[in-house]
């Protein structure tokens, strides 16, 4: 049993446990949540040769299942990003405690902090952690729009989806300045707000009223390979069929 | 005397890499928090204007709403400086870069690295004084760097601060993006 920070009991524990919940049957698997996550995130491009040797990098993937033979063929579309676990397998193998457990429940990479022993990425069972093995390239015109807000990872550094922590960073800061709670809705990864057809939703796990708590409570609810006991703070809700 | 110098011949690496080590450390601690004024594109003195009761916030009036504290626009050192001393020698060259339409290439004076989330907002916000981080800028002609704004800085201060106030900032990602 490792002691996380969250457990001492001289720090406040925070409102807000954030969340993401994912209706697999509105998912059409247009990528868009892809596209907006590289734009985000500065998450760069490695090209066909490095993605031929496995060193893909995304901090969101839709996963593509296929069924049956033509032309009765079936579809199943998931986006996977980092689940947020609540016991997360990778910060306990951090020999640098480069990632950590946050008390509103995001699983928190410190790229500055982080060695690049890629113990996390083994120790990954979604395998959404991304290594980067070379210095990040962003060809014309895409190094216009990289985002201030967030770092661009050098080589050598490991990176993996933060539920976009600058987002949720900058409406918490507008909410305090403006003496109110952050409310529902309010705040919006890239993903979330990129989805056509709101088959992403982000919200607080704490407040029981939130759209996110409410989908979590559905009867379609499951988790990533839940049998791990990681306790992701990714919702799925099953989907049924999607025929093309 | 010879003794001494032959001494000294069998040992070079070591006495270089002594030495090295030597000018290291005193050259750490030595720039260590010292402040060194950098070249700027004009002549402004932070005192003269505070002398004149100015507030910071006339000029940099984006700390009470922004990550950036901002740096005033040419239009509005022109707002006062058309009127206050046009025809001194700095007011020249101001008026060239207004003539020009460019902004004056200031030299920055306090930098964070990328990976580093600050913003000036909740800390002017919560009643903070300029002054608590950049020094007494009152009595500084040119901005200086008054303190390295380093990491140990910042949690030294929160750690002194009523929690209700400020995080105690053990929870990373709040600076760190």
């Amino acid at each position: 049993m490792t002691t996380r920070l969250s457990d001492n009991p001289t720090t406040r524990l925070s409102d807000h446990r954030w969340g993401m919940a994912i209706d697999l049957d509105k998912c059409t698997g247009c990528q868009a949540c892809v596209v907006s996550c590289h734009a985000e995130n500065n998450v760069p491009i490695v090209g066909e040769e490095e993605a031929a040797y496995g060193r893909t990098a995304h901090w969101l993937r839709i996963e593509r299942y296929w069924e049956g033979e033509y032309p009765n063929v079936k579809a199943k579309f998931m986006p996977v990003m980092c689940q947020q676990c609540t016991e997360a397998p990778c910060e306990a193998v951090c020999p640098v405690y480069a990632t950590y457990h946050s008390d509103e429940g995001l699983n928190g990479q410190i790229y500055n902090r982080c060695i690049g022993t890629r113990f996390c990425g083994s120790a990954c069972p979604y395998k959404q952690r991304m290594y980067n093995w070379f210095d990040p390239v962003f060809p014309e015109p895409l190094e216009q729009q990289l985002n201030p807000d967030v770092t661009v990872r050098s080589r050598g550094i490991m990176e993996k989806c933060t539920f976009c922590v600058q987002r949720i960073r900058r409406v918490k800061e507008d909410a305090k300045a403006e003496g109110r709670e952050v409310t529902d809705g309010e705040i919006q990864p890239a993903c979330a707000q990129s989805c056509p057809t709101n088959a992403i939703v982000f919200g607080d796990l704490n407040d029981p009223e939130s759209r996110v708590s409410q989908m979590a409570r559905s009867s379609r609810a499951f988790r990533l390979l839940e049998n791990l006991g990681t306790e992701p703070g990714v919702v799925y809700l099953k989907g049924g069929e999607t025929r093309v | 005397m010879s003794r001494i110098v032959s001494g000294l011949r069998r040992q070079p690496v070591i006495l270089l890499a002594g030495l090295v080590l030597v000018v290291v450390l005193v050259g750490g601690v030595v720039s260590r928090g010292t402040a060194v004024a950098q070249d700027q594109p004009l002549d402004y003195s932070h005192q003269t204007h505070i002398a004149a009761g100015m507030d910071c916030l006339f000029c940099h009036s984006s700390a009470t709403r922004s990550q950036i504290a901002g740096v005033p626009s040419v239009q509005k050192c022109m707002g006062c400086h058309e009127t206050i001393t046009p025809e001194s020698e700095s007011m020249q060259t101001l008026q060239g870069y207004w003539e020009r339409q460019e902004p004056i290439p200031w030299e920055r004076v306090n930098k964070q690295p990328d990976f580093v989330y600050f913003s000036h907002q909740p800390h002017v916000n919560s009643g903070l004084a300029c002054e608590n981080c950049h020094g007494d800028v009152s009595s500084m002609d040119q901005a200086q760097k008054s303190v390295e704004m380093d990491m140990g800085w910042c949690l030294d201060c929160h750690a002194q601060q009523d929690e209700a106030i400020a995080p105690h900032l053990w929870d990373c990602v709040v600076c760190h993006q």
